[in-house]
């Protein structure tokens, strides 16, 4: 197949198809020029066909046949310049001439177009146009795949899609090449379903399309090896959900080691100003039975008991701040009593027998992937919290060097993580972490169906964005251009992307993840 | 057809650049387009017409049948031709794109021949080298060459077996015997040539027949009142009165609610293929509709052959070729270039 290259016009190159084109070259396909010893390499921008003997619709109006050759049509392509291969070197730029053939771009042509590293997750080039989205291909029908480039990971990411649209899939994907590839270890928080809980499990499909994408990168579905699901001592994960039951540990808040700015993430329905008084009441609550060593009444239930007892002196507390200054401070009647209720609900969550308190060498782990289930009944404060504490122990061990093994965060379906003042404590901490993360090698993936509920301060310290099917003026917002209609007709797993240090990939497909993905999810 | 898609340029065309050039010859940067003019010449010379080879009266064409005949195995090509006119101070030149093209299976292929010629009034100019042409008539002298050209490149290219149609009548005076030899040479090819003629004023028919003379003002204008669309004349013969050889077959056909067009074809073309016209009067017919240009009707083979003969003439940059040159251009040009 072979385009001519007609010009430039507005700064693109245009061609137009000879003979042997029977088709369209769709948006986001790779085409190559040669001239000599140059090579140009261009990224498809706008595509359309034209009907080069423009027939009259006279004789199709008198119902009469048209001739064959009237019908023949020519495909016009509009490309942006992307990667010249020359040997210049007197400071001037290459003509792409007139008349120039071009051809459909190889692999090895693409990835010195996209710049693209020797490692890094696998992803599929795709194309779309006129509501359809395509894998690139070569000449041979090989399909085209670049590698996004690991330091990616350690830059932030966001993921958007709506239910659906393959961004859990895509996520499961790069936290098993995280785990399997980079040898780091996968921290992430389950809000809903079972949905990262069987991750130890190889995925299971019997899609051609699937097991073609497989074999093309050489891989099968396998399930990761080193994978625990933690979850709230006072839940249950049901084994009829199917997650394997050896796999699952509950876990448990542990009053002596709990960062007492954590507790604020418990409190629903309180002023910023009365919330902030329970971190130093506990503080000193806390350093007084350390004092004591009395380690029987060293529980939640009996700080709780402590905190009711403030009734009797009217609501009078000791407080001890973070810079270890004694205080004493009387609580509102009505902050007193909201903050009591709160301390009663999670009392559950706390000191639980036969639980681990979960510490940061737990998590810090190569190749361990660890999810956080907090997919039960107020899981969200109970994950918030374990989430904090963790990120600060985390944080802590990597900027003392207590560890080297690079870490994933996964927020899936921030929305629904961020949607109490708990998460969005916790996710105050993220921004410290996401500003910090590449020196430290800790990264962060926030997977949500719309990019509005990743806080404003976060959204700017992220450097990838992958949208699969969404809201595309969201989208643009996000850097990203593309049209709402080709928005709109985003397949399953096809998605618009600005990646960090590949900015000419605009749309990929990411394959199926080869752990934790079901036959009906990839329907 | 594997002798199509492609582009020749004659032997003499690169040749004759580089003698402009040596000459210091510069030709000015905008070209006039250029149409032969044969209404002066013809076709036979001192004709008579003969209105017995069908019944005076309209005649109505088949769309139908001639799609028919269209989408049959049967091979389709036609002719046109494009000129550039460079009018310099020393002489005037002509580049000249002659196409033919071919109805294949879901395309159309082409063929072109570029030729390029120099005529000049100054003889000692001329002397200096045999491709700059020494001439009195340029315009006659042009046309010599272009019916030549013409000629070989049809006789040479035009698939055996098949229909062609050409843009341009019948030629005749000076140049008759060019037609003549052309015609015989793609009978004996099988080829079945048939000749289309717009926008004339000639009176072949109402200047020879008593009840229409002084009527019309010319044989379009007869036929244009006496045709409805999608109807034709009957067939006329032309006979040149000094040799009955010398004799062509045309009628007027109207497609469309504008001026007709003449369709002509040679009396020995008619003689070995007169069972088959009426049926390529109705592919005629098809084709106009297919083009369903109104405007300016012609057929959709022509008018595909007519664009390639543009398209290739466009791709010649004669002032580029010739920048190195001195000749002066006249006043218009320079002005208005044309």
């Amino acid at each position: 197949m072979t385009w001519i290259v007609l010009g430039e016009k507005n700064g693109k190159i245009m061609l137009v198809s000879k003979n042997n084109v029977t088709g369209l070259l769709p948006k986001g396909s790779y085409l190559t020029v040669e001239d000599n010893d140059s090579k140009f390499i261009l990224r498809v921008d706008g595509t359309y066909q034209q009907e080069p003997y423009s027939p009259s619709p006279m004789v199709i109006d008198m119902d009469l046949s048209p001739l064959n050759p009237d019908q023949k049509c020519q495909n016009i392509i509009t490309a942006y310049r992307v990667k010249d291969i020359s040997n210049r070197s007197d400071g001037l730029i290459d003509y792409i001439k007139p008349q120039l053939l071009a051809r459909r771009s190889n692999q090895e042509e693409i990835d010195l177009a996209l710049g693209a590293t020797g490692t890094g997750p696998q992803v599929f080039i795709a194309t779309v146009h006129s509501g359809q989205n395509q894998l690139l291909t070569d000449d041979e029908n090989k399909l085209m795949t670049t590698r996004l480039p690991n330091d990616m990971f350690f830059h932030q990411m966001l993921i958007c899609g709506k239910t659906g649209s393959g961004k859990t899939v895509a996520t499961k994907y790069l936290a098993q090449y995280f785990i399997e590839e980079l040898e780091g270890a996968v921290l992430a928080i389950n809000v809903k379903d079972v949905d990262f809980l069987k991750m130890d499990k190889p995925s299971v499909t019997n899609s051609p399309q699937v097991l073609e994408e497989w074999k093309t990168l050489g891989q099968k579905a396998s399930g990761i090896d080193n994978f625990i699901v933690y979850y709230p001592a006072n839940t249950n994960i049901r084994p009829t959900k199917g997650v394997t039951q050896d796999v699952c540990q509950r876990i448990t808040l542990n009053v002596r080691e709990i960062e007492p700015e954590s507790l604020t993430g418990l409190l629903q329905g309180i002023t910023d100003a009365g919330a902030q008084n329970l971190p130093n009441i506990f503080r000193w609550w806390q350093e007084d039975k350390i004092d004591r060593g009395n380690e029987e009444d060293f529980t939640f239930s009996n700080f709780v008991k402590y905190f009711q007892k403030a009734q009797d002196d009217k609501y009078h507390f000791r407080t001890l701040n973070s810079r270890g200054d004694e205080l004493e401070i009387t609580l509102h009647a009505g902050t007193y009593n909201n903050i009591l209720r709160n301390l009663d609900n999670v009392v559950d969550f706390f000191d639980n027998e036969n639980a681990k308190s979960l510490d940061y060498d737990d998590i810090l782990q190569h190749g361990k992937m660890s999810v956080i289930d907090v997919a039960s009944k107020n899981g969200v404060q109970f994950g918030s919290i374990v989430l904090r504490h963790l990120l600060n122990q985390i944080v802590s061990a990597k900027s003392e060097q207590r560890s080297t093994v690079p870490i994933l965060i996964i927020i899936d379906e921030v929305h629904q993580f961020y949607n109490s003042n708990a998460s969005n404590e916790a996710l105050g901490d993220l921004d410290t972490i996401c500003r910090t993360g590449r020196s430290q090698k800790i990264g962060v993936i926030f997977s949500s169906q719309n990019p509005t509920d990743i806080p404003r301060g976060l959204s700017s310290v992220i450097n990838t964005k992958i949208f699969f099917k969404s809201d595309a003026a969201a989208a643009k917002s996000h850097g990203i251009l593309i049209s709402s209609d080709e928005m709109e007709s985003l397949k399953k797993g096809f998605a618009a992307a600005s990646i960090h240090e590949l900015p000419q990939l605009k749309l990929l497909k990411f394959p199926m993840a080869f752990a934790g993905v079901f036959e009906k999810e990839v329907k | 057809m594997e002798n199509f898609n492609k582009l020749f340029f004659h032997p003499s065309f690169n040749d004759t650049i580089e003698e402009l050039s040596r000459l210091n010859v510069q030709l000015p940067p905008n070209p006039s387009y250029q149409e032969m003019d044969f209404h002066l010449n013809t076709y036979p010379q001192n004709g008579k017409l003969i209105s017995k080879i069908e019944d005076i009266k309209s005649y109505s064409l088949s769309p139908k049948k001639g799609e028919k005949l269209a989408r049959s195995n049967i091979t389709l090509c036609a002719y046109d031709e494009s000129i550039n006119k460079f009018s310099g101070l020393e002489g005037a030149a002509f580049l000249t794109s002659h196409s033919l093209i071919v109805h294949h299976k879901n395309d159309y292929l082409p063929l072109n021949l570029l030729t390029f010629y120099f005529y000049t009034r100054a003889e000692s100019f001329s002397k200096n080298s045999p491709l700059i042409k020494y001439s009195q008539d340029p315009e006659t002298d042009s046309k010599k060459d272009y019916v030549n050209d013409r000629h070989k490149f049809i006789v040479d290219n035009t698939p055996n077996n098949s229909i062609l149609f050409v843009d341009g009548p019948l030629i005749g005076g000076e140049i008759s015997s060019y037609t003549l030899k052309l015609n015989n040479e793609l009978l004996k090819k099988n080829v079945v040539p048939l000749f289309f003629v717009k926008n004339s004023n000639s009176n072949l028919v109402t200047d020879n027949i008593e009840e229409l003379t002084g009527n019309y003002n010319s044989d379009m204008h007869w036929a244009y009142r006496s045709l409805k669309t999608g109807e034709r004349t009957n067939l006329f013969k032309y006979v040149d009165q000094f040799n009955e050889r010398n004799a062509k077959i045309f009628c007027y056909l109207k497609a469309f609610n504008v001026s007709p067009q003449r369709v002509e074809i040679h009396s020995s073309t008619f003689e070995k293929h007169s069972n088959q016209l009426p049926d390529l009067l109705d592919l005629v017919y098809y084709l106009l509709l297919v083009q369903g240009d109104l405007k300016n009707p012609q057929i959709r083979s022509i008018s595909i052959a007519e664009k390639y003969a543009r398209a290739t003439l466009n791709l010649i940059d004669i002032d580029k070729l010739m920048k190195s040159s001195g000749i002066i251009p006249t006043m218009n040009q320079e002005r208005f270039g044309w």
